[in-house]
């Protein structure tokens, strides 16, 4: 009988980092790290194009707007936060907030100047 | 100066290595968001309202919460489709819509994609009455 060699104790480690390198590898590739509306519930849609850029001005069920987690008070203000000076406005609404609301919050933006808003909801795969 | 190698360098601990990546994958799993995201387009008629449009016949769209009003005719979601393209049968239209105060933006939404199946419509969002 021959004792195994020395060796051979290593490989399970190795084996154990490989699998924790390609989990990892998987999640900075699949995750998108930007966290937008905290609490929001966003609007279901499907069928649309996908995969927008998630940096948008959540808008809670109460009708507050928030971006990136700091209110904001004022249209003007955020606007004026905005670098360029035609932007496209992009609002993330909760799907409860009323409608009427929306549209509201949509013409304080237009009669601000701005030309494009869209908002964002969530794709959810047909 | 003699700066001699040591003959046997230790190898690197593999322990401190995997407490490294334990970290970073932590950090990932935790921080990242799957949710996929798309734009509906929201083309608002602004101020003005749609008084700006007066050359063309305007048609008042009014979502409701199970059903829509089409210049004050009911209609249920099943037929407003056929019913705007009649609208559109003779040149493009000019459809103002807006929500009535029950009507979520779920709902609202859900309708802005009814009505745009129609490509001939000209869509503008106007601000409920107060």
């Amino acid at each position: 009988m021959r004792r195994p060699k020395p060796r051979a104790k290593a490989e399970p480690v190795i084996s154990l980092i490989n699998i924790v390198f390609l989990i990892l590898i998987f999640f900075m590739v699949a995750g998108t790290l930007a966290q937008p509306g905290r609490g929001i519930e966003f609007v279901q849609t499907t069928g649309l194009e996908c995969c927008s850029d998630p940096d948008a001005l959540a808008i809670s069920i109460d009708g507050t707007l928030s971006y990136r987690g700091e209110p904001v008070l004022e249209v003007e203000a955020y606007l004026s936060s905005l670098d360029s000076p035609n932007p496209l406005v992009r609002l993330l609404p909760d799907q409860s907030l009323p409608a009427t609301e929306l549209l509201r919050i949509i013409a304080k933006f237009k009669s601000a100047g701005v030309e494009r808003v869209v908002i964002l909801t969530e794709a959810q795969s047909a | 100066m003699a700066l001699r190698r040591p003959s046997k360098r230790r190898r690197a601990s593999i322990t401190s290595l995997i407490d490294v990546i334990f970290l970073l994958l932590l950090f990932f799993m935790l921080s990242s968001t799957f949710t996929r995201f798309s734009e509906v387009e929201m083309v608002a008629s602004g101020t003005g309202g749609v008084a700006s449009s007066s050359d063309e016949a305007v048609d008042r769209l009014t979502v409701g919460t199970d059903g829509f009003v089409l210049n004050s005719v009911q209609l249920t979601d099943a037929d407003v489709a056929s019913t705007l393209a009649e609208l559109t049968q003779d040149g493009p239209a000019v459809l103002a819509v807006t929500a009535e105060e029950a009507v979520t933006t779920q709902r609202f939404v859900d309708a802005l994609a009814l009505i745009a199946a129609n490509p001939g419509l000209d869509i503008r969002l106007v601000e409920p009455p107060t």
